[in-house]
């Protein structure tokens, strides 16, 4: 499988990865998507441990849409594990949060987030916000593989 | 010093070989008098007593803390002339520390109540047992008077608890933001979907029915949003610098002309007025007070707003004038608590939490707000920054 085609989507809450999902469907973004449901899995997925172990390499994605509010592992936390590491270092990461907190917004950016978007209530104003996401990360954006 | 001697043939001698002089008896009783006045200037009360707890000498600290002559306290019973309490109750003889003094226990740092003729006192005692040869022991007692300290630390405490609570109570109201809105995303994206998805078998009404929920659901995200706004602008700390109201308030006007409503609304802005104050929070102020406003003047075909400055009893007050539907003044006071609202949400949609959230922002910046309006004949709102007018 090619790791250009798939984006990590990090969610723990149900109806927000459904309508995510669904999102990114409707505007004909035609990579694979793959749900983590917490952080812990993220960080499994990623680095390769625990029920990921033993892959070679771990399977790249092209875009990480994180949340921050998760059991287990946090978003921060996750992020924070990604940047240590030398083959998620430069991984593209947009924080897809409910949170509009001042603080969180600057922790993310401080753990070097690449972009941090709110997710909005209204449903029409989520998937254009999905929309102009998918098309500025995966269309605009040069992507770069670590190695 | 034995100076009179117990053999009167031995003191008869010493009078001979030198009996204290009349001089060194003045110089004595000078030194003992200037120790009695330096004694009485310590913050302390000192008290010695007989080896039955009868009080042989006092300081003047010592008279002022129990409130009572100092002819009175001497050969007083100290036990009683410190009325003692511990967390409100009376304290039972055998443990009062003047009783534990006696029986050659050693002291604690603890804390009594004093209840006296005088003021109630927080007092600590600390003693010492001085052995006299050939005669019976006496005890010093150190008395600190402690109320003042305790005070102060009560309130470094209390303020210490209030800073705790304010941090709880933003984390709480941060998670009841953030688990109210994940819900409602889901409210609001299903009922999209299921207008999608279900389209062939929903009719017009179910659609409006889904449409109200979806509408509503995005109010309620606004209004939690308010909330959390008013309760940022509680806590949060002001940092004063210096405003230019006129230059907000045009910016504010400008998105207002960049939204498509066609509306055609005259603006007058008195240029220049410059503040000490928190921008952001002012800027929050002067959003509500123009969006209101804006919103009041919607049926008007030619809308006026206004915003300048007078000076009301030498205080510069600053307002926002509308021609717009205006209010009762019957309901005046009703206008800057959160949750009221003076208008029907079909004709001026609102939260209901503007004018409070302006409000804090006033009261934070020690100023006043109030407005003066007539139904039908448009309002005016007033503020003042730095000093409250009545």
């Amino acid at each position: 499988m090619n790791s250009k085609n798939i984006i990590l989507l990090v969610e723990d809450n149900p109806g927000d990865t459904l309508l995510a999902l669904r999102a990114l469907k409707q505007h004909e973004i035609t990579h694979e998507i793959v749900v983590a449901h917490d952080g812990a899995e993220a960080v499994q997925y990623l680095l390769g441990t625990g029920t990921f172990m033993g892959r070679s390499i771990p399977l790249k994605p092209r875009l990480v849409l994180l949340d921050l509010k998760m059991p287990k592992i946090d978003g921060l936390e996750v992020l924070r594990r990604l940047r240590a590491d030398s083959r998620t270092k430069i991984l593209p990461v947009v924080i897809l949060s409910t949170s509009k907190e001042e603080e969180d917004i600057l922790k993310s950016y401080n753990l070097g987030a690449n972009s941090y978007i709110c997710k909005p209530i209204d449903f029409d104003q989520f998937t254009k916000a999905i929309e102009n996401l998918g098309l500025y990360w995966l269309t605009l954006n040069e992507f770069c593989l670590p190695f | 010093m034995d100076i009179w001697g117990d053999d009167p043939s031995f003191g008869l001698k010493k009078f001979f070989m030198g009996f204290p002089s009349e001089t060194l008896l003045n110089e004595l009783r000078t030194t003992l008098g200037k120790m009695e006045i330096a004694l009485g200037m310590v913050p302390s009360a000192i008290a010695w007593t007989s080896s039955l707890g009868l009080i042989e000498w006092c300081n003047a600290t010592f008279d002022l803390l129990v409130a009572q002559p100092h002819i009175q306290n001497l050969g007083a019973d100290l036990r009683q002339v410190l009325p003692l309490q511990r967390e409100g109750r009376v304290l039972p003889p055998e443990t009062h520390p003047v009783h534990l003094a006696l029986r050659g226990e050693k002291y604690f740092h603890e804390v009594y109540s004093l209840r006296t003729k005088g003021k109630p006192r927080e007092i600590e005692i600390s003693w010492t047992q001085i052995p006299i040869p050939k005669q019976e022991d006496i005890f010093v007692f150190l008395i600190l008077d402690v109320t003042e300290r305790r005070k102060a630390e009560q309130t470094v405490r209390q303020a210490a608890e209030l800073a705790a609570v304010n941090k709880e109570l933003g984390s709480f109201s941060y998670s009841v933001a953030h688990d109210l809105r994940t819900p409602l995303r889901s409210i609001n994206g299903f009922s999209k979907i299921l207008m999608e998805d279900c389209k062939d078998k929903l009719d017009d009404r179910a659609l409006e029915y889904f449409q109200s929920i979806r509408s509503e659901s995005k109010r309620m995200g606004q209004i939690i949003d308010a909330l959390l706004n008013l309760s940022q602008v509680t806590r949060a700390g002001v940092r004063f610098a210096r405003v230019n109201l006129s230059e907000i308030v045009q910016e504010i006007i400008k998105g207002f002309r960049n939204e498509p409503s066609g509306r055609q609304v005259e603006f007058i802005v008195a240029p220049g007025l410059i503040v000490d104050g928190d921008s952001n929070l002012i800027r929050l102020v002067l959003q509500n007070l123009l969006w209101n406003a804006w919103k009041f003047t919607i049926k008007k075909t030619q809308a006026r707003i206004e915003f300048g400055m007078i000076q009301k009893d030498g205080i510069p007050t600053y307002f926002v004038k509308d021609n717009g539907v205006g209010f009762d003044m019957n309901y005046a006071e009703k206008l800057f608590g959160a949750f009221q609202r003076l208008h029907n949400l079909n004709d001026f949609p609102g939260n209901g939490i503007g004018l409070a959230t302006a409000k804090k922002i006033i009261q934070r910046h020690k100023g006043n707000i109030w407005a003066e309006a007539a139904v039908d004949q448009g309002a005016t709102f007033y503020f003042t920054l730095g000093e409250a007018v009545s």
